[in-house]
């Protein structure tokens, strides 16, 4: 073993924490594995394996504090700024909510990525001050980033260059891995004993991993090897729990307060989080089937910002005569869920009839397994439950570990331990090479629409080609086992072409692949000298072997030469496989 | 017949077929050079290989005593500490119900907003140190706490469910092990400090602490799971 401690990192939207494990000499299961989640953080009102991911920033910018030491230092009214929920700044959404009104509230993806990487900063040295602190050194450690699934390579390129402004190592993908969370939660569930599951065994299981954010699902089936096949690409939302926090604050704050006094709660972040903190406590156990109020407590402080813009005497009055609490009635709290759980009981259940229309699925059973923060949720755990129970009466089985919370971070361990437990995935695009594809006779009828907006390229001696087509690698959605390799050979158009540019595309269709097609992205070009074959007779006598190898987070890319054994490598992202 | 002129043979002289060979003259330099030069690779090669042994050998000894030192550490969140984590959390939501239910009676207790503030500190404060003692309390035991605080004429309302909330998670907390303990001790006359207390939302932050509302969960050794919940004066706005 290369390594002597895998470390994992779960940046969340609204929490994050770490866990490590140390990596004994010899072969170890994974049930030997004793994973140290730390739970204690400055000013944290409850040990959580998770801080607050907050940072707080002095006058010139510089963050002085993180986590909850963060949000006292805003509630003591000191010199500087608290700012919060940034991962979700990394969303298209993000940028655009940033024009709109409400502002205030988010911010742009260039905006999160330098907070990003002082938050992750901080959390990295108390991860190293963990590790180090038994004697290791840095370079013993592997580590581990989740990342959402559902998010775009964009996102998640974003997240590594925050995360090598943060000191990890980012440029070596074999020390710095990056792992979707619903797989994260899925090796967790299949390996760990403390999640309860008992293995995941040959039956296809969906795993929902519901967070501040986002909910992502994910399924997989055990092999007979022990390792796991995915069997669907992931799918998701952004139906995490901050918006049901969004919907308090929009449905029944504001109004209660009134626009001023809600502002004015709004520009002292450390109270409003304060009193989000209660909701969130309250928004756990709240109970679908609740027919008291729910009420949320609001500090001297808070009361004290509000009061002078009229919060105080408004709150009284819509709330007959209460105005040290925002009293929530059952049916209003039962809306604030509404939105966010109705479609992602939608999601799922339209994930499992996918899944069961397999005969094989349908005759062994599926499990839905649901992890994550959001997943302690009483209220989602019923209407879930409920749901299940009516629409699939046989057959589909919900399991909730008895720390839904862990799932990610546990799974994140015991995946750098062993990356390779994941053995197949499912391609999200489909990969193409471009190419320029000669013209037969009569071709323009067989030609699709797409393909004859293409252009022409006409070359002495060779005929006519179509430039821009892409010739598919792995087709969407098809299941590319780890480490497997498709070879391709190259001819250049001309006899006199001095080099050879390969382009690998990902596309979200499966037919009709021209650069054109909407949504077609170019991932990256291997250049290869041919010039030692300028004068062949022949083009074929020019050709450039191509070897693309998917591998667990990547897909490699070799151009070789096979005249002078010159060999180009580069690796590109593989969409639905945790890296770029 | 004798040769005696010069033969094909240095010095004339044939050499003796019994004789010792003639040791080798001196090779020049450049010649002898290969020879040593393997033997010194060789030797370098033995000497690499037994420090690669022994260099295998002190690192499986290293992961051995990393392992051992890793079991060691006390500051390592245990599966113990883990399922005191899950109960604290539980009792931070009973904890919730409790202050909820508590609030409820003291506004049938008073009217005027500072007294009812103050009514509902000190029934939730009674309430825990009757219903986190020593001993499990009976339901009759929340209704008697009520009554002292608030008088016999105030109902406190029905507590079945919170009673049996709280025995089972008492009984949860029991099962697991551990030293645990309900921590309602208090630095009276300090203010409360933010990172080991946490005031009810009503107090003056900067007044001295007068009150342990509800308790700590404390499991000996480690910091508390749960901050307790404190009081000083009811603060006006």
């Amino acid at each position: 073993m290369k390594y002597r401690v895998v470390a994992a990192i779960d940046f969340g939207t609204h929490g994050s924490g770490f866990a490590w494990a140390v990596l004994p000499a010899g072969a170890q299961g994974p049930d030997q594995r004793q994973i140290d989640y730390p739970d204690q953080w400055d000013d944290a009102p409850l040990t959580y394996p998770k801080n607050l991911s907050a940072l707080f920033l002095d006058p010139d910018g510089n963050d002085r504090d993180w986590g909850y030491a963060a949000r006292r230092a805003g509630a003591a009214g000191e010199p500087g700024r608290l700012e919060h929920g940034f991962k979700m700044w990394l969303s298209p959404e993000g940028r655009d909510a940033a024009q709109g009104p409400g502002a205030g509230l988010v911010g742009t993806p260039e905006q999160a990525v330098p907070l990003i990487a002082a938050y992750l900063r901080r959390l990295r040295a108390a991860a190293l001050d963990r590790v180090v602190g038994g004697g290791f050194m840095e370079s013993d450690i592997r580590w581990c980033l989740t990342v959402p699934a559902i998010w775009e390579p964009e996102q998640r390129n974003l997240m590594r260059d925050a995360a090598r402004l943060a000191g990890f190592p980012a440029d070596d993908r074999d020390r710095l891995i990056l792992v979707t969370e619903p797989e994260a939660a899925t090796v967790y569930c299949a390996q760990d004993s403390a999640a309860g599951i008992g293995g995941l065994g040959s039956r296809a299981t969906l795993v929902v991993d519901c967070g501040g954010g986002t909910v992502d699902i994910a399924a997989y089936r055990c092999t007979a090897d022990g390792s796991l096949e995915q069997l669907r690409r992931p799918s998701g939302g952004k139906l995490g729990s901050n918006y049901i926090n969004r919907r308090f604050q929009v449905q029944v704050l504001a109004p209660r307060l009134g626009q001023a006094a809600f502002k004015a709660l709004e520009a002292a972040p450390a109270q409003l989080l304060e009193l989000m903190d209660d909701f969130e406590r309250m928004k756990t156990h709240f109970r679908g089937d609740s027919e008291s109020p729910v009420s949320i407590p609001i500090s001297l402080k808070a009361s004290r910002i509000i009061d002078p813009h009229g919060g105080t005497d408004r709150l009284a009055a819509e709330q007959q005569g209460v105005d040290d609490h925002i009293v929530i009635e059952p049916d209003v709290m039962r809306g604030l869920f509404h939105g966010t759980t109705e479609p992602l009981v939608k999601l799922v259940d339209t994930q499992i009839r996918e899944l069961l229309a397999d005969p094989v699925v349908a005759a062994d059973g599926l499990r839905v397994i649901l992890v994550g923060g959001f997943a302690q949720s009483h209220y989602v755990q019923t209407r879930l439950g409920l749901h299940l129970e009516r629409e699939f009466p046989a057959g589909v089985q919900l399991m909730i570990p008895p720390n839904p919370s862990r799932a990610v971070l546990g799974g994140a361990v015991h995946y750098a331990c062993r990356p390779e437990v994941v053995h197949a995935r499912r391609a999200s695009n489909t990969y193409a090479v471009e190419i320029s594809e000669r013209r037969r006779f009569g071709a323009v009828f067989r030609e699709s629409e797409a393909v004859r907006a293409l252009t022409i390229t006409k070359v002495k001696g060779q005929g006519a080609f179509r430039d821009g087509v892409l010739d598919p690698l792995v087709f969407m959605g098809e299941s590319v086992q780890v480490g497997s390799e498709r070879t391709y050979t190259f001819v250049p158009l001309t006899t006199d072409q001095p080099e050879v540019e390969v382009a690998l595309y990902a596309v979200p269709e499966v037919k009709d692949l021209t650069v054109n097609t909407p949504g077609a992205r170019r991932l990256g070009t291997v250049l290869v000298d041919i010039s030692e074959s300028i004068g062949e007779e022949k083009v074929d006598d020019r050709r450039v072997d191509l070897y693309f190898t998917f591998g667990g987070t990547e897909i490699g890319v070799a151009a070789v030469n096979p005249r002078t054994g010159e060999r180009r490598e580069t690796v590109v992202e593989f969409a639905g496989i945790p890296e770029q | 017949m004798e040769s005696s002129g010069p033969g094909p043979w240095p010095g004339g002289t044939p050499p003796v077929p019994s004789a010792a060979p003639t040791p080798p003259a001196p090779a020049p330099d450049g010649a002898r050079m290969p020879w040593r030069v393997f033997q010194e690779v060789k030797a370098l090669r033995a000497e690499v290989r037994s420090l690669r042994a022994e260099q295998e050998e002190a690192k499986g000894r290293l992961d051995k005593l990393y392992e051992v030192v890793h079991g060691l550490r006390a500051d390592r969140t245990t599966e113990l500490e883990s399922a005191h984590h899950e109960t604290s959390h539980a009792y931070s939501a009973l904890r919730d119900r409790i202050i909820g239910h508590c609030r409820s009676a003291a506004e049938a207790a008073a009217e005027q907003p500072h007294y009812r503030a103050e009514a509902h500190v000190r029934l939730s404060a009674a309430l825990f140190r009757t219903v986190l003692g020593e001993h499990p309390a009976a339901e009759e035991d929340w209704h008697r706490t009520a009554a002292g605080v608030l008088g016999a004429q105030v109902p406190l309302g029905p507590v079945t469910d919170l009673h049996r909330h709280t025995a089972e998670l008492r009984a949860r907390i029991a099962e697991l092990g551990g030293v645990h303990r309900w921590n309602f001790e208090l630095r009276l006359g300090h203010v409360p400090d933010p990172r080991l207390h946490e005031v009810w939302p009503r107090s003056d932050e900067h007044e001295p602490l007068s009150l342990c509302v509800a308790p700590a969960y404390q499991v000996v050794g480690r910091p508390p799971h749960v901050r307790p919940l404190v009081h000083t004066v009811i603060g006006r706005v």
